[in-house]
């Protein structure tokens, strides 16, 4: 069969197809109002969201940190004095975490604001592809801060307990050791569980555009 | 401006059908294709600077939906949903090899690749390589080897006999 034989069947059927599912403005319309977001608006609608609820997160510990914290020891014990190191190491995990997540929803914005609909294919597919990984990483963000805020909550907590329950100091490393495995070991397991989860739901959509990028590009 | 796009979508409307038909293999996944691709094209119309024709764009936008889209998975293997009736045209111009031929050309794109299905598609509407460079944002030299590939793909999907 020639390729010119397919080119005069095709525009049979096509014009076929046409005048059978031809819709006029009212029905366009409609099925403009109906429509559903698509899984990339969901997505972008979940990392805003997930913005206020970090950004959220972050305000609490900061207030915690600054206002709640020391008002409380204040209340326990007038003589306790958190020691200078504590505090610096407390306000630079403060400012880092809030500089990833500045960095974070400035880059998520950049990507956003790059490429429209109308772009070429692979300016969409990289936008495309960019928009869940940043859906991914928004997972790993909120597990670094976690990580962060509460490894100095368990240096701060156990300095005061330290000073007010008199803990043996022969104790202390293996306390230490024992506080910052177990963290780590629920961070990661945390971490590989949502790996797992996005794998799971878009592991597949997100190796198909990974596919056709690659394609693009077999020649450029 | 809504206005305008009803009434420029219901002329150009056959774009959307031709693409839906290309990439999906069952009437509900061409109507929600169908849907998709018309809100990527209201979402994007403000965008539109007319300094392409607008079939041009509505091509790219429709294409890059149609390659992006989300697919819910699916338990049948790709291509096992087409029907009878995904191959029937219209009576008045009914011929049966035509018929036979468009069954051939459905089960061959089925399985080709996003980008494969949507230069065989701009060239069985017959455009020219600068068009489907310009509409899909490829290098002509792209589009032309890319064509060569996918001819003799198709050639041999259809003929598996004279491999």
């Amino acid at each position: 069969m020639e390729l010119k034989d397919l080119q005069k069947a095709w525009s049979q059927f096509s014009a076929s197809q046409a005048g059978k599912k031809e819709l006029d403005e009212e029905q366009i319309r409609t099925m403009l109002d109906r429509r559903t977001k698509n899984l990339i608006e969901r997505i972008d609608r979940n990392i805003r969201v997930g913005f206020v609820v970090i950004f959220l997160i972050i305000l609490v510990l900061v207030l915690n940190d600054f206002i709640l914290s020391p008002w409380l020891v204040e209340g326990i014990d007038h003589q306790l004095r958190i020691p200078g190191w504590l505090l610096v190491l407390d306000v630079g995990i403060n400012v880092l975490i809030v500089s990833l997540f500045l960095l974070f929803v400035i880059s998520y914005f950049r990507v956003r604001r790059n490429c429209s609909g109308t772009c070429d294919l692979r300016h969409t597919l990289l936008k495309t592809i960019r928009v869940l990984n940043f859906y991914r990483q928004l997972f790993a963000l909120v597990l670094v801060i976690f990580l962060l805020a509460s490894g100095t909550g368990f240096l701060v907590g156990l300095f005061q307990g330290i000073h007010l329950n008199g803990m043996l100091p022969v104790n202390l490393p293996v306390v230490i050791a024992v506080g910052m495995v177990s963290l780590l070991i629920i961070t990661g397991g945390l971490f590989f569980a949502f790996r797992w989860i996005f794998r799971r739901l878009y592991g597949n959509y997100l190796d198909q555009l990974k596919q056709t990028l690659r394609e693009l590009d077999e020649l450029e | 401006m809504e206005k305008e796009f009803l009434e420029i979508i219901r002329q150009n409307q056959g774009i959307i059908h031709k693409v839906c038909s290309i990439y999906c293999d069952s009437e509900e996944d061409r109507n929600d294709l169908f849907q998709e691709i018309l809100a990527q094209l209201w979402k994007s119309f403000p965008s539109f600077r007319k300094e392409s024709k607008f079939t041009t764009w509505m091509y790219r936008v429709a294409l890059n939906t149609a390659i992006t889209t989300f697919k819910k998975s699916k338990r049948q293997p790709a291509g096992s949903r087409l029907t009878v009736e995904s191959f029937q045209i219209a009576d008045e111009v009914y011929d049966p090899a035509t018929e036979e031929n468009i069954r051939l050309l459905q089960q061959a794109v089925a399985r080709l690749s996003g980008i494969e299905k949507s230069i065989i598609l701009l060239f069985l509407e017959s455009k020219s390589y600068e068009e489907i460079a310009e509409i899909t944002g490829i290098t002509q030299n792209y589009v032309r080897v890319k064509m060569n590939r996918i001819k003799k793909k198709l050639v041999k999907l259809m003929n598996p006999a004279e491999e």
